[in-house]
């Protein structure tokens, strides 16, 4: 829980060749297999998150800041939402 | 020749003509279409895989066709109508006037981070929060909060002077003009502006807020000014690099347009 929301986070079930399983936090993306994918969720809600080569993290909500992991970019997410609910992102 | 102009330089009849055709792009649907647009480059571009809109060298080429489609946009409402520029490293208050009532509006008000005044402001009913991240309808800013200083002239000059366009591995890891005025290295240009501006502005629907189009002309502006600088230093890559823009290849989602056809801005409106 942070700020009376729930967030959890999790590695995605791997497209990549055997890399799944490792821990939360992620790991440098250039790596062979790609960037670590990660799912996060804010109250059931999805909130895409992406990994950046220097392995921080940054978030639809904040996409132009970076994060060392995807729990910090969670919780800043929670403070920039104020309670709002997250949304399906258009594509 | 259109010309770009200073956002502190127009006149009343100019800052209204601009607010009126981009309300008028909004009620017939077409500002929402750009939106989608840069939202599918936002969620699709990665460090190390397929990136055209951003973190890549194509960033600044591709903008620079997507603020010129937008501008055709607005011309086609008023042929008079150009994109004007937001030099932040001079007007960085919230006093600016590009944040008066009768131009972009005002900051978000303390709470919720609503604009409550301006033609943007939900309570005018002119600008739906159509495409969003959150469940809130309304155009937000947070003016200075995220990040309490916008770059100086100082930051600009030091980017200026670099001399290599951009260089592997062609993402936000890379040393060169590009990846420095994106902001992702750096005294970071590009980037802490949107931080600094708040609300939709920090989000991947950045364009929500019309301030997105007069930020990314001064950066378009800052590559042509960069360009004069540095005569012998050409975008790269050169050639084919894997799942990057290289110098003649088409960029989506046009597949008509290339990085050289928009290395010169002077074939579609000149700085001012």
């Amino acid at each position: 829980m942070y700020l009376g929301r729930h967030i959890e986070g999790r590695p995605a079930d791997s497209g990549h060749g055997g890399h799944a399983g490792h821990g939360a936090g992620g790991r440098p993306a250039d790596e062979p297999g790609g960037p670590v994918e990660f799912l996060v969720r804010v109250d059931d809600d999805d909130l895409h998150v992406m990994q950046n080569a220097d392995g921080t993290w940054i978030s639809v909500v904040n996409h132009y800041e970076k994060y060392r992991t995807p729990r910090a970019a969670a919780r800043a997410a929670v403070r920039e939402l104020h309670g709002a609910s997250l949304v399906p992102v258009t594509v | 020749m259109a010309d770009r102009k200073n956002q502190a330089d127009l006149s009343a009849t100019e800052r209204r003509d601009f607010v009126d055709a981009v309300l008028e792009l909004k009620r017939q649907g077409r500002y929402d279409e750009f939106i989608t647009t840069h939202n599918a480059f936002i969620l699709s571009d990665t460090d190390t895989g397929e990136r055209t809109g951003h973190r890549s060298p194509s960033f600044l080429p591709w903008h620079r066709r997507f603020l010129l489609q937008f501008e055709q946009a607005l011309q086609s409402v008023n042929p008079a109508v150009t994109l004007p520029y937001w030099d932040w490293t001079v007007d960085r208050t919230p006093r600016s006037s590009l944040w008066s009532d009768n131009f972009l509006g005002g900051d978000g008000r303390s709470g919720d981070g609503r604009v409550t005044t301006g033609a943007f402001a939900f309570s005018g009913g002119n600008w739906p929060m159509n495409i969003r991240v959150d469940g809130r309808t309304f155009l937000r800013r947070a003016l200075g909060v995220g990040v309490r200083e916008l770059p100086t002239r100082a930051d600009v000059d030091a980017v200026l002077a670099i001399p290599t366009y951009d260089a592997s591995p062609w993402n936000s890891r890379s040393g060169g003009f590009r990846n420095n005025v994106e902001g992702w290295l750096g005294p970071n240009l590009h980037n802490r502006v949107h931080v600094w501006v708040g609300g939709q502005m920090t989000t991947g629907a950045s364009p929500n807020d019309p301030v997105f189009w007069l930020h990314h002309c001064f950066i378009d502006k800052l590559w042509a000014d960069w360009q004069r600088l540095h005569p012998g230093s050409a975008y790269a890559p050169a050639s084919a690099t894997r799942n990057v823009i290289a110098l003649g290849d088409t960029m989506k989602p046009w597949n008509d347009v290339t990085p050289q056809d928009m290395l010169d801005h002077t074939q579609f409106y000149t700085y001012r």
